[in-house]
């Protein structure tokens, strides 16, 4: 059933269409709070020295970093540029908590040289791995360019 | 980054919050929130306790999920299917909700009293509601979706769980019943 302008049903469905919820900004603040406070699963990453050993003293004292935190590292490092972010990061850690393998499932803008892209990717990551897991972390790290945008990578 | 780029697609900003940028998952929340909200209110017999607690759930949970969004609908259509079957499940449990037609048994009046020349919206919204609330739920959800919200008829089928040959049933007899409903306002 078509509306005419000006029935009380069009110009309800104005209003409610036009309504704009009074209390959207506390519901929001409760939402974005509430994600805050949600733990993610996450594992701990043990700290590498550069001769590869996990003891930081002498008596097997060890470092563990969350696999959160590294996460957050590694994607604020590859929100790089307009040409390329981060789709997907996966680590591989050991059952001795050592981080085995990382994998970065890359977005590339169109028209990006994507080897000179994924190279610059790993180069990110590792820099941040080295600066994080400390000298001795060199797990591989495989970069996929899953997807190309048109436009800013960051917007589009 | 949500501050940084304000024009940001919904595609950038969920790669960002499946990676855990809150920011990011923020400005979707604040992009899709308020409709999502609108729409809860108007499904749940216009209470603003219940439309709260179910786009808050329906958006942790999304924010838990994200991975599950493999963009075979639009982030909005995804979203509200998410409010629609927390309304579901919160209406189910808190008062019956007539869900087939035939159930619908109530009275249609008839518009014999004198005419409102120039009434106001929150009034107007107040006689929405109450026509609403008579309507069965499924026809509730189709006409509010589609006129409201302004999702297409694919859209409003994904949200809903159901076919578009259901959602085009929903909607003829939801706008029919509310226009009936309504016409004591004329």
């Amino acid at each position: 059933m078509a509306m005419s302008p000006g029935t009380p049903l069009e110009r309800a469905t104005a209003a409610a269409r036009a309504e704009q919820p009074e209390d959207w900004p506390a519901v929001s603040d409760s939402i974005k709070r509430k994600v805050r406070e949600t733990v993610l699963p996450a594992r701990r990453i043990a700290y590498v020295s550069a001769d590869g050993s996990l003891d930081q003293d002498e008596h097997g004292s060890r470092t563990h970093v969350s696999s959160r935190v590294l996460l957050a590292r590694l994607r604020d490092a590859l929100r790089f540029g307009p040409d390329l972010a981060a789709e997907r990061i996966d680590l591989t850690i050991g059952d001795d908590d050592l981080l085995t393998r990382v994998e970065v499932d890359l977005v590339c803008a169109y028209d990006t040289d994507v080897r000179q892209a994924a190279d610059l990717a790993r180069s990110l990551v590792e820099g941040v791995l080295v600066e994080v897991l400390g000298p001795g972390a060199r797990p591989p790290v495989d970069v996929h360019v899953t997807d190309v945008v048109v436009g800013d990578v960051r917007r589009d | 980054m949500a501050d940084d780029l304000p024009s940001t697609s919904d595609g950038a900003l969920v790669r960002a919050a499946r990676l855990g940028d809150e920011a990011a998952f923020g400005e979707l929340v604040d992009r899709y929130g308020p409709g999502m909200l609108r729409y809860a209110r108007r499904l749940v017999n216009g209470s603003d306790a219940d439309a709260g607690e179910v786009v808050q759930e329906a958006l942790i949970s999304a924010w838990k999920s994200l991975d599950s969004f493999r963009g075979e609908s639009s982030l909005k259509t995804w979203l509200f299917r998410l409010v629609h079957r927390r309304a579901v499940d919160l209406m189910r449990h808190r008062r019956p909700t007539p869900i087939d037609d035939e159930l619908l048994s109530r009275a249609v009046k008839v518009a014999d009293d004198n005419p409102l020349q120039d009434v106001l919206d929150s009034e107007l919204l107040e006689a929405l509601q109450q026509a609403l609330d008579e309507l069965p739920w499924n026809q509730r959800s189709a006409w509010l979706l589609r006129e409201v919200e302004g999702l297409g008829y694919d859209e409003i089928a994904l949200a809903m769980g159901t076919t578009v040959g259901a959602v085009r049933g929903h909607l003829h007899r939801g706008r029919r019943q509310l226009a009936e409903r309504m016409a004591r306002w004329r």
